[in-house]
């Protein structure tokens, strides 16, 4: 694969729902290339789609219309299974509210995504146990959600977004519902996550997180602008 | 890791399983029983007839002629005796008669069945003697007694002695000699109208002191084994009004009366069937009702699964998994459930408990039948979602 070749490639992207009587026209023609290896930030004004065009990279959400490459691979043109496959193996979600699951524990919810694959018990629970380590959780991995703070959880989080090894984890609003110091730690976590290859494009509001990705975008009107508009 | 899932999602919401599992309980239960009672009805009907066979009918007067009339018919010994030569179907015939008596025992007595009976009689009733001998042709009008074994056993327990052979008893106002006494006959005697254990056998003719007419009580006799019994019955019936017009008979036959008993015991069987159907159709509402509910409690979990790379089989087999799971845990306890009412069925009939080889088999795969079917819809319900608003639902 030539290194030029983008991870992830949107191509007039246009979204609308039906809301009512009206269509809400949320995306109108993302133009948006991700590489390997970057840390990105997305912002945005509430509405503005964010959200949306995070789901459409994480194959959660059709565009209307558009094209949508990954690896190269024309993404819209996989059937169901097969994009299900494509979040298992090469896309990580964290979500603002954790999202765990509360009867399993931390080991347990972090091995989810290989419950998908075919990967022994022994196994999953090894690579499971490894990862938690490398999120600095290798000692809370028999807790529920409900015994762990914020924070915790969201490692946790993060955990099973790279537990199947994939190629880009997209984070939205990672930091929204935790204190700031807490929210500082995740934010390191992601740097040093990013530092070893792991590719992250994060959805936050607040400025000060979106200046500290060495890629700044913006998403207004529809459509996605540079670095030059996050505001200072 | 799937049925781990299952079984933990089932006991978070215990209450609600148990309410919803309490008709597919029911349901797999009446099934249970059903087979097991039906097994233990059938070995009790087949018991009843292992002593004498099936292949025996019994020929009785339906009801008396005017006894004024001198030149009524009725069934007596000649008419036994001619049976037999012209009927060749008929392999043994033994006529018999009855009446009743007191048993003298020291200062008691105890109220008996006289039976008279030929020779023949033995062999049809396939009583075994504990000692000495049957009657015979050759006693005559002697009172020479077979004792059965209950008779025998309340004497020895009023007289403090056993009854042997040889000794003499007082019955009625005549002494009897004892010539025989029987061992213990099994329970039932199909179409026999006779309870050996509770019976003295005495010589038919000696019997007349107790019974003065010469109407008998009926007539036994042993089928070939290849007769149709119901031909048969219809040959005897047009034998006997050629012989002795008037006489009206009717003839029971042992294998009549099983068919009449299988297909008694067939409709408690389709009816319990029924029952338990009912019982596993509503049980399996409730199991729809309440993996519908599941699924949307948990629409959260399945966006996140769905989020997190599972296929839309994958979340249909994990709810489908869980309905079948909830529906056999229901299958075991109606399997228990049921065995136990078949279990005090056969106590309280008096049978021996024998238990329907398939039924537990047949109530579980029943069960899991009843998860698949009514689990499938809430299943495919779960695995339809769509994963953004799943997400989004609290």
């Amino acid at each position: 694969m030539s290194a030029a070749q983008p991870l992830v490639s949107l191509q007039d992207v246009h979204r609308s729902y039906r809301v009512g009587p009206t269509d809400v026209h949320v995306l109108r023609g993302v133009q948006l290339e991700i590489h390997r290896g970057e840390l990105a930030s997305l912002m945005g004004a509430s509405g503005s789609g964010k959200s949306t065009l995070m789901n459409i990279i994480g194959m959660l959400e059709r565009p209307s219309s558009g094209d949508f490459f990954f690896e190269g691979r024309d993404v819209l043109q996989l059937a169901p299974d097969a994009l299900a496959h494509y979040r298992n193996q090469q896309i990580g979600f964290v979500f603002q509210t954790f999202h765990l699951l509360p009867r399993l524990t931390a080991l347990d919810n972090v091995g989810l995504p290989l419950l998908y694959q075919d990967v022994s018990k022994r196994e999953m629970r090894r690579r499971a146990r490894e990862i938690l380590g490398r999120v600095g959780m290798g000692d809370r991995v028999d807790h529920r959600p409900n015994e762990l703070s914020g924070g915790q959880r969201q490692r946790v989080a993060i955990a099973r977004a790279l537990v199947g090894n994939p190629s880009v984890v997209l984070a939205d609003e990672p930091t929204g519902a935790l204190d700031s110091s807490v929210g500082r730690e995740i934010m390191d976590l992601f740097h040093e996550l990013n530092g070893e290859g792991v590719t992250v494009v994060i959805i936050t509001h607040d400025p000060a997180i979106a200046r500290e990705c060495p890629r700044q975008l913006v998403i207004r009107d529809g459509v996605v602008a540079g670095p030059e508009q996050v505001p200072a | 890791m799937l049925l781990g899932e299952a079984s933990r999602n089932i006991v978070a919401t215990k209450q609600r399983s148990l309410l919803a599992l309490l008709g597919i309980v029911i349901g797999t239960a009446s099934v249970i029983a059903m087979l097991n009672v039906g097994s233990i009805m059938h070995n009790a009907v087949l018991e009843q007839f292992r002593a004498m066979g099936t292949n025996v009918i019994n020929i009785r007067q339906r009801y008396a002629t005017d006894e004024d009339d001198p030149a009524r018919n009725q069934l007596d010994l000649g008419l036994a005796r001619a049976l037999g030569p012209a009927l060749p179907q008929l392999i043994q015939v033994a006529p018999f008669d009855s009446a009743s008596a007191q048993l003298r025992a020291g200062a008691e007595t105890q109220n008996v069945r006289l039976t008279g009976a030929t020779e023949a009689l033995q062999g049809l009733l396939r009583v075994r003697l504990a000692a000495g001998r049957w009657v015979s042709e050759l006693d005559g009008v002697e009172l020479q007694g077979v004792v059965g074994s209950e008779v025998a056993s309340n004497y020895a327990a009023q007289t403090n002695q056993p009854l042997e052979v040889g000794d003499r008893v007082g019955l009625d106002g005549y002494t009897m000699t004892v010539a025989g006494i029987l061992e213990p006959y099994p329970r039932g005697g199909g179409v026999s109208p006779i309870s050996p254990n509770r019976t003295i056998f005495l010589p038919i003719k000696a019997l007349q002191r107790f019974d003065a007419d010469n109407q008998l009580e009926g007539i036994l006799a042993r089928v070939h084994p290849q007769a149709d019994h119901q031909e048969l019955a219809r040959t005897i019936e047009t034998w006997v009004e050629e012989r002795a017009p008037g006489l009206p008979v009717e003839v029971n036959s042992a294998e009549q009366l099983l068919a009449n008993m299988e297909q008694q015991s067939r409709m408690f069987t389709i009816m319990l069937g029924a029952i338990g159907s009912i019982a596993l159709i509503v049980g399996g509402v409730g199991i729809m009702n309440i993996m519908l509910v599941s699924v949307t409690e948990r629409r959260k979990e399945i966006g996140i699964r769905l989020a997190i790379g599972a296929r839309n089989a994958d979340i249909r087999r994990q709810f489908l998994v869980e309905a079948v799971m909830l529906c056999l845990l229901g299958g075991v306890i109606g399997a228990a459930l049921g065995t136990g009412v078949a279990i005090a069925f056969a106590h309280f009939t008096g049978n021996p408990f024998v238990a329907a080889p398939m039924a537990v088999l047949l109530g579980v795969s029943v069960s899991t039948l009843t998860g698949i079917a009514f689990g499938y819809y809430p299943a495919l319900q779960a695995s339809r979602l769509d994963p953004i608003i799943a997400l989004r639902s609290e």
